[in-house]
């Protein structure tokens, strides 16, 4: 259940195609190299291939079984593809490690027309490096002028002279041994680039020669370049709600939007002796109260057993702010004679003010000679800013009309 | 006769209470993990620190809604399904039936949830932190006004109008909702309602093969649920190195996961019980559809400022909905710094915790430190995956020459006697000075591990210093160490 020996030719095969330009990509078998299931593995053999000629295998799927002198071991696929030409069959014994076993295709590859290589032909490049089994240098970076100079600028800020006081890592202890430097000659004359003048291995290595000068200030400046937040190219979005309010604060030159507007007329009928003062003081208060109901009331259903009334208020938008403002007038229609009798209740509501007459008594219209008829003009303009702010104002509207007539 | 009484009124719930005056050095908006952090740093440091929370239990989606309950329904899940699927091979015989009881099963995860946001309250009394219950709100850009949430238990008891020195926002990040898919939170769901089903659905499709995603299909496929994973990508885990992606998708597939790769969501709709799903195949443009009983939308989180009236100062925020601050966190206003998920950088609680820490310190002494080289991502899922520093694509990207080192868990001792070997360490360091670049491991406490990889990182060690620091025996951290020598020499044990 090994997978490391495929993987690392793969890795290889892909980067041959980097160099050898996408065309070969389309048309070419991949050579399918014999893996090394561990690092000191030369030889192997073929127990047996699990998959047949044009057959296609997904990413995952156990390719072949490979034999070593310690164990038999499967080989699974990385990616998806199916295999072109099967090289060195079941049951062969004694396969070097890096040899070409078999030709790999993608899954819509057309075997009949896809090209295969020779095998004495196939790239030696595709043999697993045998003196480092398991690690591998990879895509080597290009080298352009411009990389160069950038490369340069910054090497000079990631070097910095060896901290004197510090305790020297295990590698760095051992390079310097290795190579006869004493301690204080190191941290004297050795750039460092670790963080607060740290020495590192590769610092030494390249104090040393046995790696290029450069090595450790490039790669100190690749790291660097990640440590702080990429903040560069910042969009920012139009700021449409700004605009909004700055227009609203210039309102009287220019208005941006049309405003949603609800206008509803409710009749009422108010009991004799009911004042127009009286009727505005309590109709007052209860737009008051009815505005804070429709902002209060919730909207979704509180009997299901996912409401949660802290989630729900996390998701509502400014939920303590007015989801539309309003005015009215009260107007009084008739008024055939001023009732001599004042009220008794000084502090009535509106529904004690109203005639509680059912419409079905309108009919007998005479005995209502006595009431007296307003006209609420209600104007209910929705504040568009937020998503609940219709819904609310047309419950409140509901609730005005409960006091028609 | 006509007579008429003219009234205009524009009320506001609250706009007639006076408001109360406070005084405070810092005001953290926010008490998630970056915003409690910054508060508690902040008291230490010795300012009159405050912070405001509307959710009403402090420490933010992940404590309430995010890492802290999933992980309590992955870890019990894992236990479900080693003791159905793996007991048996141990030499444990379960004589009658192992159940689950979906009721006890969430009880003990809220336990878990209450117990740590009310332990931040305590730290909050510990460090004299004072905690304000209700919505914060920018009068200016000096002012912050709190205003009382109805139903909120202990919210300020009228509006509270702060003046600060200093203000931290970190207000979060939301579920971003999928374009014309409706969440209901009973049968087309977020990631907040999957962490409270009631019951367990038989079939669950997830958009969005991330870390929340996988997470939270591997909690209902242990339970039961077939679950079938929908990615647009062509590769799951974000932003995983390749290589890691795809072994844990084949982990993941073993386990029973179904995934579809390169697959476009074209509509989700609740038809009754089950949600009709119908998806579109990116490369070839074959549509197909499916049946779920619940769908999971788990597509990602984007920034929360609502309510904060962050345009009201004028606060820039980008195309994104960040906020936008330099490499201090300071807005374009000296005294308001922003940190964790509402600005930039990865959406992780423990980037936020430093950034909170950062944005104390730089109040304090001028200098903080968050190395954004060094964040770890781990996701819990069996085998966990866990990864810090830069991946291959990252490297190749970049041009630079690397090595990597491998080693398998299969070779390990420690997972070998738990009889839990799937995965491996990955080391990458650079070619020439053998420093570590990255590190990614797939295996039995992945999360756990990658600790020492960010240790390393931070003090620039090379393979070769990690390889000779002694690890115990036996040990999984071990297998650490020998992917290590794997990468600049070979390994011993493999």
């Amino acid at each position: 259940m090994l997978r490391f020996g495929a993987s690392r030719n793969i890795l290889l095969r892909r980067l041959s195609f980097r160099k050898f330009g996408t065309s070969l990509r389309l048309f070419d078998a991949n050579a399918f190299a014999m893996p090394a299931m561990s690092p000191t593995m030369e030889k192997g053999g073929i127990v047996q291939w699990k998959f047949k000629v044009g057959e296609p295998f997904s990413a995952g799927d156990v390719l072949l079984e490979v034999e070593t002198d310690k164990a038999q071991i499967d080989v699974e696929a990385q990616d998806d593809g199916k295999i072109a030409k099967i090289i060195i069959g079941d049951g062969a014994k004694d396969v070097p490690v890096g040899d070409t076993i078999a030709f790999l295709a993608e899954v819509d590859d057309d075997l009949s027309t896809l090209k295969i290589p020779d095998v004495t032909a196939a790239p030696k490049k595709d043999a697993a490096p045998k003196t480092e089994p398991l690690s591998k240098p990879i895509s080597k970076p290009v080298e352009n002028p411009t990389e160069v100079r950038s490369n340069e600028t910054v090497s000079s800020a990631a070097t910095k002279s060896a901290d004197m006081k510090q305790v020297l890592l295990p590698s760095v202890a051992i390079e310097l041994s290795l190579n006869g430097i004493k301690k204080e000659d190191a941290l004297k004359n050795i750039k460092a680039t670790g963080t607060k003048g740290r020495l590192l291995k590769g610092d030494v290595l390249a104090y040393v020669g046995k790696i290029n000068k450069d090595s450790p200030s490039k790669i100190a400046s690749y790291i660097e370049k990640g440590e702080k937040l990429d903040l560069s190219n910042i969009e920012l979005r139009e700021p449409a709600v700004q605009e909004t309010k700055e227009s609203t604060s210039k309102e009287s030159t220019k208005m941006v939007k049309e405003p949603i507007i609800l206008n509803e007329y409710i009749a009422l009928r108010a009991k004799p002796g009911a004042s127009l003062e009286k009727l505005e003081l309590a109709l007052g208060q209860y737009l008051d109260s009815m505005f804070q109901k429709a902002h209060n009331d919730t909207l979704v259903d509180t009997r299901s057993q996912f409401y949660d009334p802290i989630f729900e208020d996390l998701l509502s938008i400014e939920s303590n702010k007015p989801r539309f403002t309003l005015s009215y007038e009260l107007i009084e229609l008739e008024n055939e004679d001023i009732p001599s009798r004042r009220s008794r209740a000084s502090e009535a509501d509106i529904f004690d003010l109203l005639s509680n007459e059912t419409p079905a008594s309108q009919v007998n219209e005479k005995s209502n000679n006595n009431a007296t008829e307003f006209v609420v003009s209600l104007r209910v303009e929705v504040n568009d800013k937020y998503p609940d702010s219709m819904e609310r104002a047309q419950k409140f509207v509901s609730y005005m009309k409960q006091l028609q007539l | 006769m006509l007579r008429s009484v003219t009234s205009k009124r524009s009320l506001s719930t609250t706009s007639r209470l006076l408001a109360i005056k406070k005084q405070h050095d810092v005001v953290v908006i926010g008490g998630g993990p970056g915003g409690y952090i910054a508060a508690i740093k902040a008291a230490q440091l010795g300012f009159d620190t405050a912070c405001i929370e509307k959710r009403g239990r402090l420490g933010g989606t992940c404590l309430n809604v995010g890492c802290i309950p999933s992980k309590a329904l992955l870890n019990n899940s894992h236990l479900y399904h080693q003791m159905k699927t793996d007991a048996k091979q141990r030499g444990i015989d379960v004589n009658g039936s192992v159940d689950i009881n979906v009721e006890q099963f969430q009880k003990a995860k809220d336990t878990v949830v209450k117990q740590l946001t009310g332990g931040i309250e305590m730290l909050f009394k510990k460090n004299k932190v004072t905690y304000y219950k209700g919505n914060g709100s920018f009068e200016d850009v000096n002012n912050v006004k709190v205003s009382p949430l109805e139903g909120l238990e202990g919210t300020v008891p009228e509006e509270v109008v702060i003046e600060a020195k200093n203000i931290i926002i970190a207000t979060g990040s939301e579920v971003t909702p999928f374009p014309g898919i409706t969440i209901d939170e009973e049968r087309i769901i977020s990631s907040t309602g999957a962490l409270s089903l009631k019951e367990i659905p038989k079939r669950m499709a997830i958009i969005g093969g991330g870390i929340i995603g996988l997470e939270m299909g591997s909690v209902y496929s242990r339970l039961g649920s077939k679950v079938t994973v929908l990615e647009f990508q062509p590769q799951i885990g974000a932003s995983m190195d390749g290589e890691v992606a795809n072994s844990t998708q084949k982990f993941l597939k073993k386990q029973g996961i179904d995934f579809k790769l390169s697959t476009k969501v074209v509509s989700a709709e609740r038809k009754g019980d089950v949600v009709d799903i119908s998806v579109e195949d990116t490369k070839s443009g074959k549509k197909e559809d499916l049946q779920a009983d619940v769908l999971l939308v788990a597509v990602g989180r984007r920034p929360y400022i609502q309510g904060l009236e962050a345009e009201k100062i004028g606060l820039d925020v980008d195309k994104r909905g960040r906020l936008v601050i330099d490499e201090q966190f300071n807005t374009k206003f000296p005294n308001i710094k922003v940190i964790g998920d509402v600005t930039f950088g990865p959406m992780l609680a423990h980037k936020a915790e430093e950034e909170g820490v950062a944005a104390a310190e730089y109040l304090k002494t001028g200098h903080g430190h968050v190395n954004y080289n060094n964040i770890p991502s781990v996701m819990y899922s069996h085998p966990e995956v866990a990864w810090v520093g830069k991946t291959e694509e990252q490297l190749k990207e970049a041009g630079i020459s690397y090595k990597v080192g491998k080693f398998p868990f299969i070779a390990n001792s420690r997972a070998k006697t738990n009889l839990d070997t799937e995965g491996f360490v990955k080391i990458l360091i650079d070619s020439e000075t053998e420093r570590l670049l990255g590190a990614h491991i797939i295996g039995p406490n992945a999360g756990e591990m990658i600790a020492e990889a960010g240790l390393a990182l931070e003090y620039g060690a090379s393979a070769e210093d990690i390889a000779r620091v002694c690890h115990a025996h036996p040990t999984l951290s071990e297998a650490f160490k020998e992917a290590n020598m794997a990468a600049y020499d070979k390994p011993l044990n493999f």
